[in-house]
């Protein structure tokens, strides 16, 4: 079953994917971190899945969080606040 | 009592004078510690002319409110304000201030360092750097940590 999920990017990987966010197509349940090795072979992310923190629905996940119909995705590179 | 805490995440350059006037009077309070985040021309001995601060907003300030929260309950806070900026920032301008007000000064002081450290290493901000040179970088914090719940590591 297809879920349509909605991806933001932030930071470099805005830059890279050339666009602040975009709603995809997934497979019900599919691992969020699946989600990002295809996008990251796509646009080109240099940045491996430990070097990332994965967030769905504006709350920190994991990379196996299965996803669903309507999730707002969001893969966060490595911080520099303050 | 409740500790008081104050999460923003502001657009416009931050006065510092008037975040100093917003911290409560707590008649039980005895210590006051601030911190200010200044933005430098020089990082890694490259000339910086400016930078951007970009914010995942929601997550940005419900994790910042944790931290707070933890900051307060641990280290007995009455107040504790996180104010960071977005947008654009010249060398020079304050990026970030953190207040805390506390019965004694030895909480004031960890409680403070304990905010500004976790907000570098666990909230959704990134810093692009400007260079004299014209090229630019989305810089790192080297404590930038994977999934972990609030610890008292690094005290």
């Amino acid at each position: 079953m297809k879920a349509t999920v909605s991806i933001r990017y932030f930071a470099l990987l805005r830059d890279l994917a050339g666009k602040s966010g975009e709603d995809i197509e997934v497979l019900q349940g599919e691992p969020a971190s699946r989600v990002y090795m295809a996008l990251a072979a796509k646009y080109g992310f240099p940045l491996g899945l430990t070097d990332i923190r994965v967030a769905v629905n504006d709350d920190f996940s994991t990379g196996d969080h299965p996803l669903k119909d309507g999730d707002t995705l969001v893969f966060i590179p490595p911080v520099a606040g303050g | 009592m409740e500790p008081l805490i104050d999460c923003r995440i502001l657009e416009t350059r931050l006065d510092v004078l008037q975040l100093r006037l917003d911290v409560p009077s707590l008649p039980d309070c005895g210590g006051y510690v601030a911190f200010e985040g200044w933005v430098r021309n020089i990082n890694h001995g490259r000339a910086v002319t400016r930078l951007d601060y970009e914010v995942y907003d929601a997550l940005a300030l419900k994790e910042l409110r944790r931290i707070c929260e933890f900051a307060a309950d641990r280290f007995k806070l009455g107040f504790v304000g996180a104010v960071h900026r977005k947008g654009q920032l010249a060398v020079g301008d304050a990026a970030v201030v953190v207040q805390v007000l506390s019965r004694h000064r030895r909480e004031a002081f960890e409680g403070c360092r304990y905010v500004i450290d976790q907000l570098k290493a666990r909230v959704p901000i990134w810093k692009k750097e400007f260079y004299e040179d014209g090229s630019a970088v989305w810089t790192q914090c080297h404590e930038h940590t994977s999934p972990a719940p609030l610890t008292l590591d690094g005290l």
